[in-house]
């Protein structure tokens, strides 16, 4: 194991149903501070391997660990404390207002049963305007662009103070302005120290963003390596068994 | 604290973070002063010695003023009133953390269980008001956990959509065991009072039955005030709410056996009175937004509100008695369809 891994996954395995595995034997260490991208075809396992790096689901075999300890043997409101996930959609029953949607990324920092306090509003105003949404804080969710949405969403991730960052295609579905924007802050938030793990299928950010890229195929790591290193056709091509080409086209980054 | 990063705040204006604290509307203050004044003009509404409004000064003259007002209409009041409070309450926080606005307090087969309970002891010739009340809470309690045994045995949809089919298919089954017993009650002497009791009536409030059901009500109440914020957390995605460390399976059953067993108890004592918990925190939200913090509390009051009023009319309009139920099944349509038609209520995303 890695010394400076702050999140590490040994061997683990996983399967829907017994005759289809979706993962298998899937090790990986993730430093203090990494960015990594996760890379594959639809349905290789990206978002699997996200819940169980986040500690949603439980492997059928193997292990994860933070900070050298088993994941498992952290309760909830401590595991909270350090890892931040964000799923790929996310559907809302009500027509909350952006700051006490924010706000709620507090709960790990505060008691089990206590309201959210002047700190708490503090921080919450503080991550939204890190992305430049602090004049947003009183409209209502329902008020916001898709793109403005997902800002919002990262900023509730911010807002619960974990060091590590899981976010499950963060840039997906924006037009090229948004997903600049949502690159350049991921960007300063891996620049502050953060740990960022994420899945993409642009190939584009994930090199913008650098740091380290894995692609998966199969249930298993066809590659890893340096981010930089998905320029190579070759290994795009055994991955997502087409062949690719580098052309000079219009690019957001 | 969020620790800014570098390159990002230097392409910030010079915002400074101030305290963006929430601006909310008096809702809740207002509530509680029309519920105070309510109530104290509802002790003196009534047919005694006339229809309307009684002197107050009746109280210190007449014994019998002072014993319909002490004995009769303040124990109904404060019957209405926990009723309200408890049907305001569990509707609003069912409703977020089912993510579904469109829930009842009833929901996951309580009311019809407690009904079923109700109509059962009255067949059994049970004449006892707590025989009743108790086989009542009985069934309820049941209704519940077979809603969630089954919801557990369904390999079906996620967790939310397996309780609300399993509370369809409870009520549903409580329903037509309603039914069966309407169709074997005598009907000279059974059946008008299971008909009047599925109706829903504060007529038996008395000190007595209050003191029954204050416990269970009053725990009710305290567990979904204080599950306020996380009903916020339990109503985003499951996924989102585990990793703000929140344990959504437990939490949405802490929260629903609560919400049930205030309602089962109520309805024991009182009967089946529906909308209430509907539409009340429909009013709160348009008004105040889905914020939990303020959705909660201020349904159990504008509920208490809303029975108070319905109760008022029930016992003071027309020379005899209107059951409860109707009046608020009533005024709640008439509301949900005036909300609907004149506010749009929108699903955020």
């Amino acid at each position: 194991m890695n010394s400076e891994s702050i999140l590490s996954a040994c061997d683990i395995s996983f399967r829907w149903k017994e005759d289809q595995p979706l993962l298998e034997d899937i090790s990986l260490d993730v430093a203090r501070g990494q960015t990594l991208a996760i890379l594959g075809p639809n349905g290789a396992g990206k978002t699997t391997l996200l819940s169980i790096l986040s500690g949603r689901l439980s492997p059928r075999a193997g292990s994860v660990s933070l900070n050298d300890r088993p994941l498992i043997s952290y309760s909830a409101r401590e595991r909270s404390q350090l890892i931040a996930f964000l799923p790929q959609l996310e559907k809302l029953a009500f027509n909350y207002r952006v700051l006490d949607f924010v706000l709620m990324g507090r709960t790990p920092c505060m008691e089990v049963l206590a309201l959210p306090g002047p700190k708490d509003e503090e921080a919450a105003m503080q991550a939204l305007s890190l992305f430049r949404l602090d004049s947003f804080s009183m409209r209502n969710i329902g008020e916001l662009s898709g793109g403005e949405f997902q800002l919002v969403r990262i900023a509730r991730c911010l807002a619960q103070g974990a060091s590590i960052l899981i976010l499950d295609e963060p840039a997906s579905m924006l037009d090229p302005a948004h997903s600049r924007h949502i690159a350049d802050a991921l960007a300063s938030l891996a620049d502050s120290g953060k740990t960022i793990i994420y899945t993409t299928h642009d190939i584009e950010l994930a090199i913008f963003l650098g740091g380290h890229a894995l692609i998966i195929s199969e249930g298993k790591i066809q590659w890893i390596g340096a981010a930089g290193g998905l320029v190579d056709k070759g290994i795009l091509s055994r991955a997502y068994g087409i062949s690719f080409s580098i052309k000079q086209l219009p690019s957001a980054f | 604290m969020v620790d800014p990063p570098s390159s990002l705040s230097s392409h910030l204006p010079s915002h400074k973070t101030s305290h963006a604290i929430s601006q909310r509307s008096h809702l809740g203050v207002f509530f509680a002063i029309i519920l105070i004044a309510l109530a104290a003009l509802s002790l003196f509404i009534g047919r005694y010695p006339a229809p309307g409004i009684m002197n107050p000064a009746l109280l210190k003259t007449d014994p019998i003023a002072r014993q319909i007002v002490l004995n009769s209409r303040l124990p109904r009041i404060l019957g209405a009133i926990l009723l309200g409070l408890v049907l305001g309450g569990a509707g609003a926080s069912l409703q977020s953390i089912f993510s579904n606005p469109l829930i009842d307090a009833g929901f996951l087969g309580v009311s019809q269980g407690a009904a079923f309970g109700a109509a059962l002891a009255l067949v059994l010739g049970l004449r006892a008001y707590s025989g009743i009340a108790a086989l009542a809470f009985c069934m309820a309690v049941l209704a519940l956990a077979l809603s969630l045994w089954l919801s557990s045995r369904f390999r079906y949809g996620g967790q939310i959509l397996r309780l609300v089919l399993a509370g369809l298919a409870v009520s549903a089954f409580f329903s037509s065991l309603l039914s069966l017993m309407k169709y074997i009650a005598d009907p000279l002497h059974q059946l008008p009072d299971i008909v009047f009791w599925t109706m829903g009536s504060m007529v038996p409030m008395s000190w007595k039955r209050l003191e029954s059901a204050l416990p269970i009500a009053i725990l009710s109440l305290v567990v979904l005030y204080a599950m306020r914020w996380r009903i916020n957390l339990l109503s985003l995605d499951d996924a989102v709410a585990h990793s703000l460390g929140v344990r959504p399976s437990l939490e949405r059953r802490i929260v629903s056996v609560a919400a049930a067993a205030g309602v089962g108890v109520m309805t024991a004592v009182c009967g089946v009175v529906g909308w209430v918990g509907l539409i009340i925190p429909q009013i709160v939200r348009a008004v105040d937004g889905p914020d939990g913090r303020f959705v909660v509390p201020r349904s159990m009051l504008g509920g208490a509100i809303f029975v108070l009023i319905s109760d008022t009319i029930a016992r003071s309009v027309f020379s005899g008695e209107i059951p409860l139920g109707i009046i608020t099944s009533l005024l709640g349509a008439l509301s949900f369809a005036i909300l609907l038609t004149t506010r749009k209520v929108e699903l955020a995303r």
